[in-house]
């Protein structure tokens, strides 16, 4: 397995830190929070859960939408990050570029402090961390050895013509040392751009059960999460792919 | 070797991903309804089928999680979209696909109208029992309670016929 290094040109395009909790909080209380946002957040934009529906009637195909508001975002355009508090949770994004761990756990400490004055109880339902990676990988004479930025792609079955135009994996691990879960999405397209063949890693680590932590240690226990994804993406790629990433 | 555990693992946790709000985090949840779609249409089915199933799967994508409704929605489980599913195939084949609707208490709502705001709708839920209720088109109304196991659905049946305006 790759050891974990820094990656200058990290192919991260969304990092996701993630709380549910079991309270839920009226909707018209989440506005309130816009008036504590730190600088550099803009205005509150209403987050809405839509519904669609598909109506036969006699010989005609009506969809219909329904929209329900269940929290609000606001984005740091300047620093990519865009913060959600909706009725059940809170959750943090940090798109490209990605800085380091340290410095997108601080911030979603600091806004995590503010969604949690709703709460008369915190009681933890799920927390995660989630990072997708794109990168391009380049073909070689219009062709792509998965192998070579990848250790672990799916296999061709035998007698078949050993090559692949698109995948799609998803495995579950379960990792009992934190009692989590790590969902491990790979994808490849064949919708090849000029630059190479699009490759999506999506890794999306979480616990769901004995969640009684303190403050201090729901923060810990995030570094544990970031320490499972670090091991789940690094041990999916290799050298050649580390290369790309410089 | 790569071992297969076999532990009381929470499915419905690792089915709904943590939410992303990047273009790319959108591709892949479309790239997955549309994967379990195509998994679970079969080409060679009957239209009508194929119609209502695409139908409740949809609803199922979206009425997946606790407060689906933006409150308390309970989910809608998979054994009352398929409940629904077997239901409506009890029906005679004159009997046109409903509109379908997720309700708050996790039941799924069939649902015909007609002419002058006539409603028929049938909710099914996780009990043996299914809810109807109908408006026809002359503002009569109708209600009751039936076993979903119930053999004949002569009455059912009438009673859709007469809101979508088939009984002559």
């Amino acid at each position: 397995m790759r050891e974990a290094v820094q990656l200058n040109n990290a192919p991260i395009r969304e990092a996701v830190i993630d709380i549910r909790v079991k309270a839920k909080i009226e909707v018209e209380q989440l506005e309130s929070l816009s008036s504590e946002m730190p600088q550099g957040y803009g205005e509150f934009l209403p987050t809405l859960r839509k519904g669609v529906g598909i109506n036969f009637k006699e010989d005609k195909i009506e969809t219909t939408q329904e929209e329900h508001l269940i929290g609000y975002r606001s984005e740091n355009k300047v620093r990519q990050f865009i913060a959600q508090f909706q009725h059940d949770g809170f959750s943090l994004s940090k798109l490209s570029p990605y800085e380091n761990w340290e410095a997108f756990k601080r911030e979603a400490m600091s806004l995590w402090g503010i969604y949690k004055r709703l709460l008369e109880e915190v009681e933890f339902k799920r927390v995660a961390v989630r990072y997708i990676n794109e990168i391009s990988l380049p073909l070689t004479d219009g062709q792509l050895d998965f192998n070579q930025y990848m250790t672990s792609c799916p296999k061709v079955p035998e007698n078949m013509p050993d090559m692949l135009v698109e995948f799609s994996t998803r495995i579950v691990v379960p990792c009992q040392e934190h009692n989590s879960f790590a969902v491990i999405n790979s994808n490849i397209s064949n919708k090849s751009t000029g630059k190479g063949v699009p490759f999506i890693l999506d890794i999306d680590v979480f616990r769901n059960e004995k969640l009684g932590f303190t403050e201090s240690e729901l923060w810990s226990f995030f570094d544990n999460l970031r320490n499972i994804k670090n091991t789940a993406f690094f041990g999916s790629i290799t050298k050649d792919f580390v290369e790309l990433c410089k | 070797m790569t071992a297969c555990l076999i532990t009381p693992f929470d499915l419905n946790s690792s089915n709904s991903p943590t939410s992303g709000v990047s273009e790319v985090a959108e591709r892949l949840k479309n790239k997955a309804v549309e994967t379990l779609i195509s998994l679970t249409t079969n080409a060679t089915r009957k239209g009508r089928e194929a119609e209502i199933i695409d139908s409740l799967l949809l609803l199922g994508h979206e009425c997946s999680e606790q407060g689906w409704d933006g409150y308390d929605a309970i989910p809608i489980e998979n054994n009352i979209l398929s409940a629904a599913l077997k239901y409506f195939e009890s029906l005679s084949l004159e009997i046109p696909v409903p509109e379908l609707s997720g309700e708050n208490d996790g039941e799924v709502a069939l649902e015909w109208f007609g002419r002058n705001n006539a409603t028929m709708s049938i909710s099914i839920g996780k009990g043996p029992d299914i809810h109807y209720a109908a408006i026809f088109p002359d503002q009569h109304k109708v209600n009751g309670t039936e076993s979903i196991y119930e053999q004949d659905k002569g009455i059912i049946e009438a009673y859709i016929k007469r809101v979508v305006g088939n009984t002559g």
